[in-house]
């Protein structure tokens, strides 16, 4: 067996060459051939009591599609209006500057103020396609209790830092919560990505957090949601937070695309198919919500 | 007349039929290779006068029984060995053990054709094959190791997942729908280094068999195919020695007589060194996996012998690097098998089987900042009782009892790494067993209906208890053969399958996810119906094998999971599951050519397989995951002279499937998690990879006749080159975001390049 030392020479350089060609993996971007794609509407539209109704109205594209600003997937020539007894308000085009993602929102506003207790139907005419919903503004409101932070929760999503809401659970099987905290955010914040906006400087911008997921009622009783944060911060950080309490109509689509989410960053999770919940047509909701008033929140860390 | 008159009355007329035969006598005995002893499986025993014929069972055993006669010829042939024929003078019942002498290798055409093997026309059943173990041996090797299963994925119906995933599929069924058995025992993961190698050991086995469609009724529990791989028994005439050096692992046999002629052993380990050796140029990366066969067997008597067989195989790898992909994996199966064969007459030969097998997975991995564990796990106890009875010339009876306990205990759980603290992982002691067990009657008979037509019957009774719930189930099983000529014949078969353990396989996830469960109340067991047709052809006095196959197949209970499944330490396994059906169908196309200077086959598949789930795709017909519209496999070996024997092999194939999203909706209220969009499904499994194909080639320099201390041995020298062409066939496809411009991509992984081997193989 004098060939051993030499077989063992040997397999030691191959091994070396094929362990690193083994090891390097070969990763590539790639085109994707695009498949006939309808494309769709998107339609969401939370009714407040109070408010003007707000109701985004997009265009869905291809997924590789290059066009992706808002100016290019907002639809701006439909008809569209809200109805309550005989009586209909049309909303019409604006748009807001997002200080953070660096360009203007686009969404269609009505004038009038959303009504207590009322139902709305909402009607969109574009292209030869209506769209057709309605909504009930009897929800209750669900005031805040208290506010505190946790720097390590585990939950579906993982280990992450919360901010932890109680609330007094409403007596009502068909009530929903989701928080949103607005916040004044500046050029050292970045997404919870690690994502800094390429826009900010020095200016300060206020941005509207909003909680991916959204919570079923248990009954009356304390309830406790503990949110992940959208954007990092520091310690004494201010930030407003509320409470939505949300129709079903609302829950059934927001949870969808909460599931959705999960399974695109989790790879071990499979894929949601987004399902029509209230238009046979198109995606999206028309729901109603019930906010709370404020709660002041400072970041301890 | 009632259904139980009938019975009887069919039962007397099966029973007078044998009656018929009283007066002719039998010839029974082993077939069993010269240098070795070993049993040799398969062998044909074959009497031309009276177009008269058998085959050896698992354990060379063989009976005919013949009209009487004063002198009989007996032709003894298997593929690789020098035929021999027997003139017997038919007296009476005769014991009669044949050796056969292996063939040297052929540079010229093969003469011996007339007693050449023609089972693939002649057997009632189809869609068997057994893989020619001499042939793996001049194979193209993956880093010097050559390889049962890559042999498998070259044949017609069957096809490899992808490129670091384990397992075969066949017939549009997934891996777990394969039972492989090494010495009966059931092997649940029969893969090294993710499905680059085989757990099997080429130097200790003797025997595969590869059984996809009009399974015989002693086989059960799978719905696709069976893998009966059987190890040598083990050199009863000399000790001998055999081993290769490779470049990842080396192997060592030995083997030799406990008492010559009668009882024998035989050891084969192998073990990989690259974590010893590589160590250096590995980093943090460790691999290694060694596995270890053992067999014994003893004479107790002139129709008694008791085997003893283990085999253990163990994986365990760690791989941090590139790509956001970090392995960790920890895998192995364990079996031990006792059997005792009794011949109680000439015409009937019993088997009894006691065997045990575990088994264990633990696979943790990071993925895009994404913690999963899985770890599945499987014991059982199994024992068997076969009883084979040669009843004529026109009968073959068998039947059997199996009884099996098995214990589950499957966990898995994803979480997001926490920022800081410990992960919570699975403790496979805590992980709540789930117990269950099984029950299955056979019974079979081969009928020679005419010279012409063939028969085998069989039905199968398989009963499965877990959680006090019980399934039934009665399997028939037929094949008829039906011979136009003495070279061509007409096959059918009709199978009924049913499954009690199921892989629930995961559609995104990049890793061999195997997770283990067993039929509950909740989760009924799969079934398949199987139709299959084909017409077999020799050329050329068996030279040239040529096959047409068409199949149909339903599959019912198949598993997935849920739509958003995200796998949780606390959640149970069976509420994350859904339910539906398959169904595939295709046509298989086979030449092998098996004599001369050039020998290989080209095996072509076209199939298509889809799944239906009520609440999967929108309840409508979507893409087996696995479902390649085209298979091609091209394998060829070439004697160039005494010294050289070069060959290749060349797979091409459609790309699998997979899932992308097809419609991008954007979502603008604010900055939230959503990340400004969401993605709009239309069909699953609706993406294709680029087909995938690959050459492999390789050439042996035999070095026969050497000496080394005075003692001979026979050497070569094997040199190979895996994926020549250095083709960068997709592993998987995932979707990433532009941070910044938000736009989607989406990037493919590929994972094994051109790979160059070399080893040494000596036999003592």
């Amino acid at each position: 067996m004098k060939k051993t030392p030499t077989l063992l020479i040997f397999s030691q350089i191959l091994i070396a060459i094929v362990g690193g060609l083994l090891l390097e993996a070969c990763q590539k971007n790639i085109d994707v051939a695009p498949q006939p794609y309808a494309g769709g509407v998107s339609i969401q539209c939370l009714l407040n009591p109070g408010e003007a109704p707000t109701l985004y109205l997009n265009r869905s594209v291809p997924y590789f599609d290059p066009k992706q600003t808002n100016a290019q997937l907002f639809i701006r020539d439909a008809q569209v209006s809200i109805a309550t007894g005989d009586v209909t308000y049309p909303l019409t085009p604006d748009s807001l500057y997002n200080g953070f993602r660096c360009g203007y929102e686009y969404f269609y506003k009505g004038k009038s103020l959303v009504q207590k207790k009322a139902t709305y139907r909402l009607n969109i005419l574009w292209q030869g396609q209506t769209y057709t919903a309605s909504a009930m503004t009897n929800l209750p409101v669900t005031p805040i209790d208290s506010v505190s932070y946790v720097p390590s929760f585990k939950d579906l999503y993982g280990d992450h830092e919360g901010v932890v809401i109680n609330i007094r659970d409403q007596n009502c099987p068909d009530a929903y919560y989701r928080y949103t905290m607005a916040r004044s955010i500046d050029s050292s914040t970045y997404d919870a990505s690690g994502i800094k906006s390429p826009c900010l400087t020095d200016q300060r911008v206020r941005v509207l957090e909003i909680g991916r997921t959204v919570f079923p009622s248990r009954g009356s009783g304390m309830l406790t949601i503990v949110a992940e944060p959208t954007y990092l911060h520091k310690k004494g950080d201010v930030g407003y937070i509320r409470l939505q309490t949300m129709d079903k109509n609302s829950f059934d689509f927001y949870d969808q695309i909460d599931r959705q989410k999960l399974a695109l960053f989790n790879p071990f999770v499979e894929p949601v198919f987004l399902r029509p919940t209230q238009f046979p047509n198109a995606v999206g909701v028309f729901g109603a919500i019930a906010v709370s008033d404020s709660v002041r929140f400072v970041y301890p860390e | 007349m009632t259904m139980r008159d009938a019975l009887v009355f069919s039962f007397f007329c099966w029973m007078g039929s044998f009656a018929a035969f009283g007066q002719n006598l039998t010839v029974s005995g082993f077939v069993r290779d010269a240098a070795s002893g070993e049993s040799l499986i398969g062998a044909t025993v074959f009497n031309s006068n009276q177009k008269s014929g058998t085959v050896t069972n698992a354990y060379g055993f063989y009976s005919i029984t013949l009209r009487r006669a004063d002198t009989l010829g007996l032709v003894f042939s298997m593929v690789g060995y020098d035929p021999q024929i027997k003139k017997i003078a038919l007296n009476g019942n005769l014991s009669l053990t044949v050796r056969l002498v292996e063939s040297a290798r052929q540079l010229n055409e093969v003469t011996v054709s007339a007693t050449r093997n023609d089972d693939n026309v002649s057997a009632p059943q189809m869609g068997v094959i057994d893989v020619p173990m001499k042939q793996i041996r001049t194979l193209p090797a993956v880093l010097g190791e050559r390889d049962v299963l890559k042999i498998i994925q070259l044949l017609p119906g069957v096809q490899a997942g992808q490129e670091g995933t384990t397992g075969f599929f066949v017939r549009g069924g997934n891996t777990d729908q394969n039972l492989v058995q090494l010495d009966e025992a059931t092997v649940y993961n029969p893969s090294h280094l993710f499905g680059l190698f085989s757990t099997f050991n080429t130097n200790a086995l003797k025997n595969v068999t590869l059984i996809k469609g009009g399974f015989p009724a002693q086989y059960g529990g799978r719905l696709s195919s069976i893998l009966d791989i059987s190890m040598k028994d083990g050199n009863n005439q000399k000790t001998a020695v055999s081993g290769g050096i490779g470049l990842l692992t080396s192997n060592l046999t030995v083997e030799g007589p406990l008492k010559k002629g009668r009882s024998s052993y035989i050891v084969s380990a192998r073990r990989s060194y690259a974590d010893l050796i590589a160590k250096p140029f590995l980093g943090s990366t460790s691999y290694y996996f060694y596995d270890l066969n053992a067999k014994f067997n003893f004479a107790l008597g002139q129709g008694d012998r008791l085997f003893f067989s283990g085999f253990m195989g163990r994986d365990k790898a760690a791989y941090t690097g590139a790509n956001s992909l970090n392995y960790g994996i920890d895998f192995g199966n364990r079996t031990a098998t006792v059997r005792w064969n009794h011949q109680f007459t000439s015409k009937l030969f019993a088997n009894t089987s006691l065997i045990y097998n575990d088994y264990h997975l633990n696979l943790s991995t990071v993925q895009n900042k994404y913690y999963a564990q899985i770890y599945s796990g499987i014991r059982d106890l199994n024992a068997k009782f076969d009883l084979d009875y040669y009843a004529g010339n026109r009968h073959k009876f068998r039947v059997g009892v199996n009884y099996s306990d098995n214990t589950f205990f499957p966990a898995s759980t994803s979480t997001k790494i926490p920022k800081k603290g410990v992960l919570k992982v699975i403790v496979p002691d805590s992980i709540p067993r789930q117990y269950a067990n099984s029950l299955a009657f056979y019974a079979s008979d081969e009928i020679k209906v005419s010279d012409a037509l063939s028969l085998s019957v069989g039905v199968r009774v398989p009963t499965y208890t877990r959680l006090g719930k019980s399934y039934t189930f009665v399997e028939p099983r037929l094949n008829a053969k039906y011979s136009l000529n003495p070279t061509t014949s007409l096959k059918a078969a009709y199978t009924e399958m049913n499954q009690f353990l199921h892989l629930v396989p995961s559609s995104t996830a990049s890793l061999p996810t195997d997770i283990w469960i067993s039929s509950s109340p909740k989760v009924k067991p799969q079934n398949s119906r199987q139709a299959a047709i084909g017409l077999f052809k020799n050329f050329k006095e068996n030279a040239w094998e040529t096959s047409v196959e068409a199949y149909y197949k339903t599959m019912r209970n198949q598993v997935l999971f849920r739509e958003g499944t995200q796998p949780l330490l606390t959640s149970d396994i069976e509420t994350t599951l859904v339910f539906g059906k398959g169904n595939s169908y295709g046509i298989e196309f086979f030449v092998k050519k098996n004599v001369g200077k050039l020998t290989g086959w080209v095996s072509y598949t076209l199939s298509k397989t889809t799944q239906q789930f009520d609440s999967l795709n929108f309840g409508n017909p979507f893409p087996f995951r696995y479902d390649k519209r085209h298979n091609l496999s091209t394998v060829a070996t070439y004697e160039l002279n005494k010294k050289w024997t070069l060959s290749a092999i060349f797979v091409l194939s459609s790309g699998g499937a997979f899932t992308l999203p097809v419609g991008r909706i954007p979502v603008f209220q604010d900055g939230t998690l959503y990340d400004g969009t969401y993605s709009d499904y239309t069909t699953r499994n609706n993406y294709r990879f680029r087909a995938y194909h690959r050459l492999d080639v390789s050439a042996i320099l035999h070095q026969p006749d050497r000496h080394i201390f005075k003692k001979h041995y026979d050497g070569e020298w094997v040199f190979g080159i895996y994926n020549l062409y250095s083709r960068r066939n997709p592993y998987f496809v995932y979707l990433s975001t532009d941070p910044i411009s938000k736009l989607p991509q989406a990037r493919e992984i590929s994972l094994l390049p051109i790979i160059p081997s070399v080893s040494y193989n000596f036999k003592f």
